[in-house]
């Protein structure tokens, strides 16, 4: 089995995306033809009145390497965020650890708190994979994360 | 197809209230009223304790370690318990539903709820397991898949593992814990 080490001298780069949306039982705007598809996939399993795009979030890094991109909502301004460090890559599969990660005040200390922290194997440009639960404004965030290599 | 059925005469409306009467939150005459039906409803009062005895693990953070080598194994037959329960989910994602109306931000209080909706779906899904990944990726035959292969809450939040209907789409709900 080829496993190509997490080193980064010579790892090859990963591409990231991660899709924002927000979630809500709150009827929303007009239904954003970009999301079509992936909500009503969505709406299967999560079955909220809307889901809004809030922000497309991309990057690319090596294997080993952190990738962090803010996330909204939380305590702390700026404090939320979702890191990806893609840890392996081989014949299309992606090893992927991703954490989602908030700062709280604790007695009257920012504390960085993580929500969650899974390891994923994403075929690249294959079916994403969806974080969601983190409550923003009246609703709650899903981050939809997929991955390719070149 | 298997649904689950439900007296709809007042057990419907008393269990979406189950998980948040055990959090507090159901106060006054709507609490006496939930109370007055579990004490005549063995179905309810059954499922009051089945959610009382979830709260109670999910509070205690239940963590489960499996060996290295059986991780694969163990979400390979979460797959299979999930697909062999897929006849119910009608009825489960109705039962959800439900829920997310009657709690759209969906905090700790409709946790229970949610964790007995995934009891349903996979048995053998615990929460917050920890599980290490595999040393290697094995190839992925066929269509392209996605696979978690461990995942894990963090101090005040628990997670759920959670699919589409198809499996096309895996899904991590987190759930923080209301912070006193």
């Amino acid at each position: 089995m080829l496993l190509r080490p997490a080193h980064p001298s010579a790892a090859p780069t990963v591409a990231l995306q991660a899709q924002i949306l927000l979630a809500s039982n709150q009827p929303g705007t007009a239904p954003d033809p970009r999301l079509a598809g992936l909500v009503a996939q969505l709406r299967t399993a999560l079955p909220y009145v809307s889901y809004q795009l809030l922000g497309t979030q991309s990057g690319r890094t090596a294997l080993g390497q952190s990738w962090r991109t803010e996330l909204p909502g939380g305590e702390v301004p700026r404090g939320r965020y979702l890191e990806l460090t893609p840890t392996a890559a081989d014949r299309g599969a992606i090893q992927i650890q991703a954490r989602v990660v908030q700062t709280r005040i604790v007695q009257g200390r920012a504390t960085a708190e993580t929500l969650v922290n899974t390891t994923l194997r994403l075929q690249s440009g294959g079916p994403p994979v969806v974080i969601g639960g983190p409550p923003h404004q009246s609703g709650v965030l899903v981050i939809v994360i997929s991955a390719s290599t070149p | 197809m298997t649904t689950l059925v439900f007296k709809r005469s007042g057990c419907a409306a008393v269990r979406a209230r189950l998980g948040p009467y055990l959090d507090g939150q159901v106060r006054g005459a709507k609490r006496q009223s939930v109370e007055a039906h579990v004490d005549s409803c063995g179905n309810c009062s059954a499922e009051l304790q089945r959610l009382r005895t979830l709260r109670d693990e999910l509070r205690r953070g239940m963590a489960v370690s499996i060996s290295h080598q059986d991780a694969e194994q163990f979400w390979e037959k979460v797959e299979r318990r999930i697909e062999g329960a897929k006849s119910t989910q009608q009825g489960i994602a109705d039962w959800v539903r439900e829920a997310f109306q009657l709690y759209p931000k969906f905090v700790w209080g409709s946790a229970a709820a949610l964790g007995v909706v995934v009891a349903f779906v996979a048995g053998d899904l615990l929460l917050r397991p920890t599980i290490r990944p595999p040393a290697t990726l094995a190839p992925m035959n066929g269509a392209p898949r996605t696979v978690i292969e461990s995942v894990e809450g963090g101090p005040n939040s628990s997670v759920f593992l959670l699919s589409t209907p198809d499996q096309q789409l895996k899904i991590i709900w987190v759930l923080e814990q209301e912070r006193s």
